[in-house]
Parts: structure tokens; C-alpha cells; sequence
């Protein structure tokens, strides 16, 4: 398999975190925090650095990439049947991410196009970025990264330096304890797609050195969603806000330079299309690549053409509608995310803490 | 049978010649050349008698490629007259006469012995003169190359404020001295190949050795080696054959005419390859941005220089969009433009018949095909095409009603920052990639755009040259780099040169060390 650097790792990791969430977390926190919402954005550093040592507990105590990796620790029958599973999930997610994204450019951007021209437009490009190979993605990876990191920088500075007042962030105290844990929960399925380090990590030039990736990786997504939360609520006030189906694609609308750059939320579709084709791209790629390992075929590329339809048709049929979509969002997926990212990998660690205890035991005995 | 018994002794064919060793019969070699050389009106073959005892010889070479002048003086008349005043000429026996003409009585500056027609043919196609002796199955090969040839003169294609104004012409020695003349080291090489079944010319691949990996040299070797085609007339022939991805419309290798660009490349470890009769060298392994950059940045103080290479970039990316993002926002996305200027354009299309895809399709087609008018004519011509096709599209084609005003300064503003662009290569990419974003923006608005500059892209980022990146040092990333690239960093920051994957030397200042020669 090609190397990847860390510099790409730690590009694809943001690139997976943090587009969806952009759009989603923001309005989500808003929601059940209202105007304190940026404060779970920031605590969800404290479990996310939990999900990075248990990731990192268990790409260090492997020999091979997931889903390998769950052969190894589970034993051929389970650790298989367990990645075929997994491969339905990414294609999925995969499905899911498209449909999420078809059905906003269809509502905001271009009324009118069915979404099965979008999705077919969009699938296309997909499957050239997997026939690429992983470290062509990588590469690809990091210009959509610095592209998007820079944008979001400059975005969150002009709304908070135009429209921003600190007293909407006002009263800091009245805080519903229940509602911040599950911000923080919401905000921690997202920083659990770091799951995909445990394939990435071996791919990188040291595996040692993921675990640090990763803790940028996190870092960074943090940063971003409670700078933007924050920017959010500075221009909306937590009110406001906690309405909004898209806060944060409203608050783009907010920008205004000199009367004349105006409207740029367009811009901000274009520079987030290429956020959604990393995440779509790389949950697709780990399905490809899981399906490889799983039925031992030859090569993973050939594997996206194959499953392009399946892709496609999941994500029309996902839904009926966006608030159809939107329920989905927030309840069933978020539940996926716990399960196969959090859960599953909770056990893992312990049948690896388990094995090694039992092994050292053993070898002190003889 | 009476036919076949009477059939005559058949001579051999040129093909079955020129793989045989030149014969020591002067008779033979005549008739061999006779052969040889049958209908070549250029050809002189001209037999004399020299020395005592009388020895025939023979002298061969092509009217046009030599200096008539250092045959007579340095060759013919050696051997015809001045041989009587020699201290040799009692001791000119049959066995040594070949060793003593070469050693005492001729005197070119430059003489090789060889021993097959093959490299006998290929040497006096190159401009040098044989000389056959009877009685040896060898001949001398003496430089005499002298043709008419272009100067040098400031290259057309890459014109510079500052800096050289020498360009490289047509005759490989004059480019390789050139070359020479900017990089004295010893570690500088010059490799010559000869490639073309039938024009046999001459190659060569510089590079700097302990600057240039030496795996990098060794396959570009292989790869020019590897070349069997009949004939080579032009560098891109070359490039054809050894850039990693022919299915491409980027370009991987970067010409130049410009032997202070290629010296500045060849510091940075990068090899060059020249070819006989082209004025254009081709430099490997090359990146997008060297497409963006030009010597002129290096030849400018460094704060007016990284402002015209950001102005540069966005020419670039002008060029590349400007005409999409137009068409996108007239026909999708309207809410981006102010009030103001939305009335304006509005007005301004009032009555035009087309769709502003329609129009701006238009008008590129035109501006292409004026551009290549342009290129194509007489000078004397050219311009009065421009002002002509100017004025149709600026003015008669809006007074008519066709196209609209604001159509008509994107256009116009693309074709000026599409000049910005330095390369040509680079600039004909822009040119094509144009259409298809143009043809993206009608059909999906903005969204069209980033899909399609989304796949140009992952293009992009899966090209390699001689296995460096293509879109080095943005993906993959390399932090150091970069600031050599959108900007000009300048020389006393400009310690190390940019890495190559088994770069020996990668210090350009401060270590101390005399980089040899």
C-alpha cells in the first residue's frame, strides 16, 4: 500500500471531521445550549482525547489495518462477518454524506436540478478520486484541507470582526448540565470518525507518531466548530440560532465587504463541496478497501465502480425528503457512530487489554 | 538457367554497407561510398596522391557543413605540399604513414580515428571531413564543422526585463557552450547520445553531478536510450517518449530557450536535455509551478518580485475561471451580484439573442481564433488582424446586438490574464481546461465548477515527473518549499535547494565547501 505522510494523515483525519460538522454542529449545539453552546464545542476536547488514546491503544497493539485488524483480535468467522458489516456501514455513511449534501445544493443553491443529476454528477467524480489511489487522495486531501481551513479562518474573522457582540454569548451560567452532555456526546460521534486512523495509521510513514496526528487532527476540529459556534452565536445570539436549520451557512450570508462582496454563501458551497467530496471519498475508500480485504480481492479500485450504483440508489432512496433526512441525521446515524466507532472499539480494546494481561501472566508463570 | 548462370555479381545494398567496417582498399572504399552516396549531389569525395613514396588517399565530406578554409590550410595542404618539408618524409613507410599524418603532418584541432562506415557516416553528416588513406581500413575524422547558422538573439517566447538576453539557436555546441560558459565546475556534465535511425542526432543530457540525483540521471539515460524512432528533428520528440503520463493535456518536462533558466534549474538538481537542430531544451523533472515562475523573478529585487508572482497566480486562476464563474453567476446564482451592477448587466443583455453560455462560447471560440491568426501570419499582418478581429468583437459584434458588453470585458479580461501566464505549455492547458469548466458552469452553475475542478485536480495530483509530485511542494505538502512559490524568497534566506528524492547536496549557502572543479 503507498505511504502517506503525516502531514497527509492529519489532513485526512480534518478533512473526515470537520465539513459536515460545520454545517451541522453549530446549529445542533445552538439548539440545546443556546447561547453557551460554544462551550460543549471546546469540552468535547476532554473525551476526544479519550477516543484518541483508545484508537491509539488499539493501531499500536496490531499487526494489520482494519479490517484486518478485527480478524486478528477477533478470529477468522466474527473479525469477518464483524468487516462486512463494517463495509454496509462506510457505504452508508458514504450514501448518507451525498444525500446530505445533494439535498442542501438543492434547496440553497440550485432549485430545480434533481438530486439524481447531483448525486450522478458527484458519484462520478468520486469514483475517479478512488481509482487514484489512497496516495493520490492523500494529496488531494491536503489542498482541499489548507483550502478549507484558510476559508474558515478568514469566514469566522470577518463575521465576528462585522456582526460579532460579545454580550449575545451573555448569560454564561445558565447552563443545563443534561443538554451539555449530550452537545459534547454529538460532538464526540463526530471526533469518533477517527476510527479510520486504525487503517490510516499503518499507512503513514510511522505508526508511532498517528497517535500525535490524531491529537492535532482533534485539535483542529475542535477549534473550528467552537470558533464557528462562537462566531454563530456572537452574530445571532443563542435565540436565534437554536432556530436555524443552518446556522452557519446563514451567517456566511451575514458577510459584507465594502457593499459590493455580498452573498458569498456560494463561495462557501464551492469551498465546502470540497470538503463533502473528502468525506464521501474517504468513507467510500474504506468501504472499497474493506471489501477488498474481506472477499481477499485483487485491487480495491475496481470495487467503486462496482458498488457506484449501490451508492447512488441508497442515497436517493435514503429519504423522501430533507426533514426526513435531517431525523436521520440526528438520531439514527449519531447511534451508528456510538455503535460501530465507539462501542465496538471500546470492546476491542479490552479483549487486546485482556489478551496482553493474559499473556504476561503466562510468560511470569513460565 | 542460361539467365541465372549469365546473372551479373550483385553490388551490395547501402544497408548491408553501413554495418560493414570501412575496407583498407581505397578502390573498395570509392566504390563503397559510390554506393553510399548514390544521388547525394552535395557529397565532395576528392582523391589526391601525398608523400614519397606516393600514397593515394581519399577525403569526403559535405558542401555546406565545413569550414573549406581549415581543410585546405590545416589538412590538403599539409599533406600535399608541406609534407616535402618535413623531417618524416624519407621515413614514410607503408606501416606507419597513417600514425605520422595523424601525429605530425595535419593539424585540425580536433581528429578521432574510425574504424565502421556507420560511425564514418554519422561523423561527416555532422559537418567534419574524412580523410582515407590506401592501404588502411581506418579513417581519420576531423572537426571542421562550420555551417550557417541563426545567432544568438533574445529568445521570442521568454522575454526578460532583466537578465540575459541570450537565447539558445539551432546548433548544439554553440547551447552547450553556453551552458558551459555559466557553470565552469568540473561536476558540470555533458552526455551525448545520437538518436534517429536515420537522422542520427546528436542528443545530449546535462546535469550537475552531486547536485542531480544520480538515480534521476541514470533514468533519464535509460529512458533516451530506450528511444527507437527514425528520426529525431525537435526536443518534443523526446518528450514524448520519457515523460511518466502520455495521457495527459499538463505538460511534465518544461522547454525553454533560455540558457540562464536552464543553468538556475540545473543548480536546483534538475537535468537538461538538448538536441541538435532545436533551439529549445527540455528541463526534468518539472512541476506545475515552474509553469508560474519566470528568471525574470530572480533577476528583480525580491518585494517587487513576490508581488508579480502573486499578481501571476491570480492571472492564472483568472484565466482559467473567469469566463465559468460568469456564465454561473448570470445564470444561477444572481443573489452573489450587487443590485447595482445587476440592473447594469441586465440592461446591458437586453436584446442579446444568446444565452450567456452561448455568448461567452462565442466569443472564446473567436478570441482562440484570433490568437492563433496572430501566431500563424506574417508580422507585417498580424497586428492588423488583432485591431480588426479587436474591433468586430468589441464593438460592431455589441452594436449588432449579439454579445453583451460585460461579456465582452470578461473575455477580453481573461485573454489579457491568460498572457500573464508565462509558459505556453501552460497557458495552452488553461486554454483547453477553460472550455470545460465553461461547459460545467451552464449545465451546473458553481457546483459544475468545483466538480470539474475537483477531477482536474486529482489529475493533477496523481502526474508525476521522474517521480517527483507534479503539484510539489503544495500536495504533498512541504512547508519549506512553498514559500518559494508564492512568493520569491529571497537569496539571502535561500539556503537550501528545493529536495529531490536522492539529492546528495541540498546546501546552496554557508557550508564552506568548494562544489568541485
Amino acid at each position: 500500500m503507498t505511504r502517506i505522510s503525516n502531514s497527509q494523515l492529519y489532513c485526512i483525519l480534518v478533512g473526515l471531521l470537520t465539513p459536515m460538522a460545520f454545517l451541522q454542529i453549530p446549529g445542533l449545539l445552538a439548539h440545546l445550549l443556546s447561547q453557551n453552546g460554544w462551550i460543549a464545542a471546546f469540552i468535547a476536547i476532554v473525551p476526544g482525547y479519550g477516543l484518541v488514546l483508545l484508537f491509539n491503544y488499539i493501531l499500536q497493539h496490531s499487526q494489520h489495518p482494519f479490517p484486518y485488524l478485527l480478524i486478528e483480535h477477533l478470529g477468522q468467522p466474527l473479525g469477518r462477518i464483524l468487516g462486512f458489516i463494517y463495509v454496509l456501514l462506510f457505504l452508508f455513511l458514504t450514501s448518507h454524506s451525498l444525500r446530505l449534501f445533494t439535498d442542501f445544493t438543492e434547496t440553497n443553491v440550485l432549485p430545480g436540478t434533481p438530486i439524481s443529476i447531483h448525486i450522478g454528477v458527484l458519484i462520478l467524480a468520486l469514483v475517479l478520486g478512488i481509482r487514484a489511489g489512497i496516495g493520490n487522495l492523500a494529496r488531494l486531501m491536503e489542498i482541499i484541507v489548507i483550502c478549507g481551513l484558510t476559508f474558515v479562518l478568514v469566514l469566522v474573522l470577518i463575521v465576528i470582526l462585522q456582526q460579532g457582540e460579545i454580550e449575545r454569548l451573555l448569560p454564561v451560567g445558565s447552563l443545563n448540565y443534561n443538554n451539555l452532555a449530550v452537545a459534547t456526546g454529538t460532538n464526540l460521534f463526530i471526533i469518533s470518525k477517527l476510527f479510520i486512523v486504525l487503517s490510516f495509521g499503518f499507512w503513514c510513514g510511522n505508526k508511532d507518531e498517528a497517535g500525535i496526528v490524531m491529537k492535532k487532527a482533534m485539535i483542529t476540529y475542535v477549534l473550528v466548530i467552537g470558533m464557528t459556534t462562537l462566531s454563530v452565536l456572537m452574530a445571532f445570539g443563542g435565540t436565534i440560532t437554536s432556530v436555524l436549520t443552518f446556522p452557519t451557512f446563514s451567517m456566511v450570508t451575514l458577510v459584507n465587504i465594502g457593499n459590493f462582496i455580498q452573498n458569498i454563501d456560494i463561495i462557501f458551497i464551492g469551498v465546502w463541496i470540497l470538503g463533502i467530496y473528502g468525506i464521501a471519498v474517504l468513507t467510500w475508500f474504506m468501504a472499497c478497501y474493506s471489501l477488498q480485504i474481506i472477499l481477499n480481492l485483487h485491487d480495491y479500485r475496481f470495487v467503486a465502480a462496482g458498488t457506484a450504483l449501490l451508492v447512488g440508489i441508497t442515497s436517493i432512496l435514503i429519504s423522501s425528503n430533507i426533514l426526513e433526512l435531517l431525523v436521520l441525521t440526528q438520531v439514527f446515524v449519531p447511534v451508528l457512530y456510538c455503535f460501530f466507532f465507539i462501542i465496538i472499539p471500546i470492546l476491542l480494546f479490552l479483549l487486546i487489554l485482556l489478551k496482553a494481561n493474559r499473556s504476561s501472566s503466562l510468560e511470569s508463570k513460565i | 538457367m542460361r539467365y541465372i548462370k549469365n546473372k551479373p555479381e550483385s553490388k551490395p545494398s547501402p544497408q548491408e554497407v553501413i554495418h560493414t567496417d570501412i575496407p583498407a582498399s581505397l578502390d573498395e572504399i570509392r566504390s563503397q561510398l559510390d554506393t553510399l552516396y548514390q544521388f547525394c549531389s552535395d557529397i565532395v569525395i576528392r582523391e589526391f596522391v601525398f608523400g614519397n613514396p606516393e600514397t593515394r588517399g581519399l577525403m569526403v565530406y559535405f558542401d555546406g557543413l565545413v569550414n573549406k578554409d581549415e581543410i585546405e590550410n590545416n589538412i590538403l595542404r599539409p599533406l600535399l605540399l608541406d609534407i616535402d618539408m618535413l623531417d618524416v618524409k624519407g621515413d614514410l613507410t607503408h606501416r606507419d604513414i597513417i600514425n605520422d599524418v595523424k601525429t605530425r603532418i595535419i593539424s585540425p584541432a580536433e581528429l578521432k580515428g574510425v574504424k565502421t562506415w556507420d560511425e564514418l557516416i554519422r561523423r561527416i553528416g555532422s559537418g567534419d571531413c574524412a580523410l582515407l588513406i590506401d592501404g588502411y581500413g581506418e579513417g581519420l575524422v576531423a572537426g571542421t564543422r562550420s555551417w550557417q547558422s541563426r545567432g544568438i538573439e533574445s529568445p521570442d517566447n521568454e522575454v526578460v526585463i532583466f537578465g540575459p538576453k541570450e537565447g539558445f539557436n539551432e546548433t548544439l555546441r554553440f547551447n552547450t557552450a553556453q551552458l558551459r560558459r555559466r557553470i565552469k565546475s568540473s561536476n558540470f556534465k555533458i552526455e551525448s547520445f545520437v538518436l534517429g535511425r536515420i537522422t542520427k542526432t546528436d542528443v545530449i543530457i546535462c546535469y550537475i553531478k552531486n547536485i542531480a540525483p544520480d538515480s534521476m540521471v541514470e533514468e533519464v539515460k535509460k529512458r533516451v536510450n530506450g528511444i527507437d524512432i527514425d528520426g529525431i528533428l525537435d526536443t518534443n520528440y523526446i518528450k514524448e517518449f520519457i515523460i511518466d503520463d502520455n495521457k495527459t493535456l499538463f505538460s511534465q518536462v518544461m522547454h525553454t530557450e533560455r540558457p540562464d533558466r536552464v543553468c538556475g534549474q540545473l543548480l536546483e538538481g534538475k537535468i537538461c536535455i538538448l538536441v541538435d537542430g532545436s533551439p529549445m531544451a527540455l528541463v526534468l523533472p518539472s512541476t506545475f509551478t515552474d509553469y508560474i515562475t519566470t528568471p525574470d523573478d530572480y533577476y528583480t529585487y525580491y518585494i517587487p518580485a513576490s508581488l508579480l508572482r502573486l499578481l501571476r497566480f491570480t492571472a492564472f486562476w483568472m484565466s482559467l475561471l473567469l469566463p465559468s464563474l460568469y456564465v454561473a453567476v448570470i445564470t444561477y446564482h444572481h443573489e452573489m451580484i450587487p443590485t447595482a451592477l445587476l440592473l447594469t448587466i441586465a440592461a446591458s443583455r437586453e436584446g442579446v439573442p444568446f444565452p450567456s453560455f452561448v455568448e461567452a462560447l462565442l466569443l472564446e471560440a473567436m478570441f482562440e481564433m484570433l490568437r492563433e491568426a496572430g501566431l500563424r501570419l506574417p508580422r507585417a499582418v498580424g497586428p492588423a488582424v488583432s485591431i480588426v478581429g479587436a474591433l468586430i468583437i468589441g464593438d460592431a459584434a455589441v452594436r449588432a446586438g449579439l454579445v453583451s458588453t460585460p461579456m465582452v470585458v470578461v473575455v477580453a479580461a481573461t485573454g489579457i490574464a491568460s498572457f500573464v501566464t508565462p509558459s505556453y505549455n501552460a497557458s495552452l492547458v488553461v486554454r483547453i481546461l477553460r472550455f470545460g469548466f465553461l461547459f460545467a458552469s451552464a449545465v451546473l452553475g458553481f457546483l459544475g465548477i468545483m466538480i470539474v475542478l475537483v477531477i482536474v485536480l486529482l489529475k493533477m495530483v496523481s502526474l508525476s515527473s521522474f517521480g517527483v509530485p507534479y503539484l510539489a511542494p503544495l500536495a504533498p505538502l512541504n512547508l519549506a518549499q512553498i514559500s518559494d512559490i508564492m512568493v520569491r524568497r529571497p537569496w539571502f534566506v535561500n539556503r537550501s535547494r528545493p529536495y529531490l528524492e536522492g539529492m546528495r547536496n541540498q546546501q546552496r549557502q554557508g557550508n564552506g565547501k568548494d562544489e568541485g572543479g
